[in-house]
């Protein structure tokens, strides 16, 4: 008969085992890349700005949808860029599948909407708060991408629903930052356009040269196309426009004949919105922007992110995603925003939310403190025991 | 009036040539003694002196919304910016090199082609883009000392005159690439700020670098070669380790490798902490020996 272990024996497998498991010193200090935890201020402030936006989203009539936080990873494969499928953590489970903790709310929620309520009246208006989890390298960990709040517009390819998620954009960035974001307009459709005889990676190649205004590159890559040298000197003009509406109607006039129906339409399209938009916000914030293609492969229209001063990267990004839901089996076009909510608490004045302390009850039992704190909280005051 | 843009500058051997063009463009910036922080009277900048290194991370981080910075250093850090300018000093070569006498040369570490190098990235991808393995060892400084001391065979460098390389009995074996010196920007910083910095640029051009303009001004000469170390357009200059120019001459041709796919680090790459075995260690392995 085995004699049994002593369970607070230095040595064995038991004294093994719980070695293995003590927590390490550099895992008790450290944390995953791209998760975060937050303290009671930022937890207060956090809770405050989500509360006072899904009331705005309540009031332009979306309805909350929650995703799952993993789904199986090969769905994903083909939709997320390299980059982006290289940052995602991914997990085995027990059956072997491999896992995807979620990195884009959108992704995930197309596919519960395509496989879980296909018959969902169009349009539909829906809205998401909730972390997300992507690496980052240990150099970038203050871009704080953990908490995307956005909108989807799912059903309709009218303008109008283009214009609909840009005011709501601004709606959104105002009621936590007041005037401060500027939107940046463009379109998925140029490049599209473009890279129709290019590989993917070479397409690739080209979105990400005009994403970061490398002008010659796009020039380059054009003039090796059937559109030419001077074909491509015009595109690539249009690729590094940044202007106001009427800045890009005076440079559309001198390269509208070089240009075909297609390309014309997708860039007038993106003139229009912005026109509108500011025509329905403050101070002129929307600006024309070809450079503004968008990261995410799955974007097919308009395009656009939004800056503010202080943040190092965009505090929002969107566009058009017709073809998205076909890829779950659902042919609905659809059109949305995330915001990174924990860049912009990071910039949100600390005064907004800033919350009073709770009051105190005396009392001579604790019957008699409960019953005083009640009494005082039933008239909305913050009161603790 | 509008916030001065902010702009981070590179301590060292580009520093001279960087105030000077800020000088000669109507913006001096004069940092007092030991000071890191300088502002132009006209008040259109605030900079700030930074070791090169650390350049990209401010720009990254939005601390300095612009900086001075050479491509080798922006390619190693792995952000993105807006290339904005490139700037006419600075240039210089990345070259392979390997000992001029070849009994000074580190024996070959099994797994393949191994070179010390302080562009990890930069090497690693170069190779990759050609199909070619490689086994790179970090270094931080002195990468000539490399060779001599059995460390590696073979070095990647920066390379200006080729004085260091001769005096420590190092031979170029092959121009890798060219880099210059850029003006980069935070892309968010960018849109923000795009009429002002458009404006910097367009005064740096104009006024002191007229040869050197934006890119959008810049001559058709330059406009044909982008340093890019996934480029493997050009031909090789020369080497005289072999495998390589046949690997790399093979990879030329194929249309894949000017702009390789998503799996082209994982082909030619190999999972951290595993290495491939050599051909004497998988004879040795399957018991096999030449005679």
């Amino acid at each position: 008969m085995p004699i049994p272990e002593n369970r607070n024996s230095r040595s064995g497998p038991v004294a093994e085992w719980k070695e293995a498991v003590k927590p390490k010193q550099h895992t008790l200090l450290k944390r995953p890349a791209g998760t975060e935890g937050l303290q009671p201020e930022d937890a207060v402030r956090h809770r405050d700005i989500l509360h006072i936006l899904e009331r705005l989203f309540d009031l332009w009539g979306y309805l909350p949808i929650r995703t799952p936080i993993v789904d199986f990873a090969d769905v994903y494969a083909s939709l997320l860029g390299r980059d982006d499928w290289e940052r995602a953590y991914r997990l085995i489970d027990r059956e072997g599948d491999v896992l995807l903790l979620r990195p884009d709310v959108t992704l995930f929620l197309a596919k519960q909407i395509a496989t879980l309520t296909p018959d969902l009246p169009s349009p539909a208006r829906l809205y998401y708060a909730d972390t997300i989890m992507r690496h980052e390298a240990p150099e970038s960990i203050s871009r704080n991408e953990y908490f995307q709040i956005g909108s989807e517009l799912i059903g309709s390819a009218d303008a109008d629903a283009d214009l609909e998620t840009l005011v709501l954009l601004f709606r959104v960035l105002d009621a936590v930052l007041p005037g401060a974001a500027m939107l940046h307009v463009g379109t998925r459709a140029l490049p599209d356009a473009w890279t129709q005889a290019f590989s993917a990676s070479n397409a690739a190649e080209l979105g990400s040269a005009i994403r970061l205004r490398d002008l010659d590159t796009v020039r380059n890559m054009l003039a090796q196309t059937e559109m030419g040298r001077r074909g491509a000197e015009a595109r690539a003009r249009l690729a590094g426009f940044i202007g106001t509406p009427r800045e890009f109607a005076e440079l559309h006039r001198t390269l509208a004949e070089e240009l075909d129906p297609c390309e014309n339409r997708a860039v007038s399209h993106a003139h229009d919105a912005v026109e509108t938009v500011n025509r329905v916000t403050e101070g002129e914030r929307a600006v024309v922007d070809f450079s503004e293609v968008g990261s995410r492969a799955y974007y097919t229209g308009i395009t656009f992110r939004a800056y503010v001063e202080g943040a190092e990267a965009e505090v929002a990004a969107g566009g058009r995603y017709d073809k998205l839901y076909g890829k779950f089996g659902l042919d609905r076009p659809a059109v949305g925003f995330s915001v990174m909510l924990r860049r912009l608490e990071a910039l949100a004045s600390r005064e907004t939310t800033q919350q009073r302390a709770p009051g105190t009850v005396s009392g001579p039992s604790f019957v008699e403190r409960v019953t005083r704190a009640e009494e005082r909280r039933s008239h909305g005051e913050r009161v603790v025991l | 009036m509008s916030m001065p843009l902010r702009i981070a500058l590179p301590k060292g051997r580009l520093q001279k040539d960087v105030l000077g063009l800020f000088q000669q463009a109507g913006m001096p910036l004069e940092f007092a003694d030991r000071s890191l922080i300088a502002h132009d009277p006209t008040g259109r900048l605030d900079a700030m002196l930074v070791k090169n290194s650390d350049l990209p991370v401010y720009v990254h981080h939005g601390i300095a919304g612009l900086g001075i910075c050479g491509e080798d250093t922006l390619y190693e850090s792995g952000f993105e910016f807006v290339r904005l300018m490139r700037l006419p000093f600075g240039s210089t070569r990345i070259c392979l090199a390997e000992p001029e006498t070849p009994s000074d040369q580190a024996p070959a570490r099994s797994g393949g082609f191994t070179v010390a190098t302080t562009l990890v990235r930069f090497t690693r991808d170069y190779y990759h883009a050609r199909g070619i393995p490689v086994n790179v060892i970090r270094l931080s400084g002195s990468v000539e000392l490399a060779p001599r001391l059995g460390l590696a065979p073979y070095i990647v460098d920066l390379v200006e005159s080729g004085a260091t390389l001769t005096a420590n009995k190092l031979r170029i074996l092959e121009d890798l690439d060219t880099v210059s010196v850029f003006l980069v920007a935070n892309p968010a910083y960018y849109k923000l700020n795009f009429r002002r910095v458009d404006e910097l640029c367009g005064m740096l051009a104009s006024h002191a670098a007229p040869e050197f303009g934006t890119k959008h001004a810049r001559s058709e000469q330059q406009n044909r070669h982008t340093p890019n170390p996934r480029n493997a357009e050009r031909e090789a200059t020369s080497t005289s380790a072999e495998g390589l120019n046949a690997a790399e001459g093979a990879n030329a041709k194929d249309t894949r490798a000017l702009h390789p796919s998503a799996d082209t680090r994982r082909r030619t790459g190999r999972p951290r902490g595993t290495r491939h075995a050599n051909r004497q260690e998988m004879e040795r392995h399957n018991g096999q020996t030449d005679t």
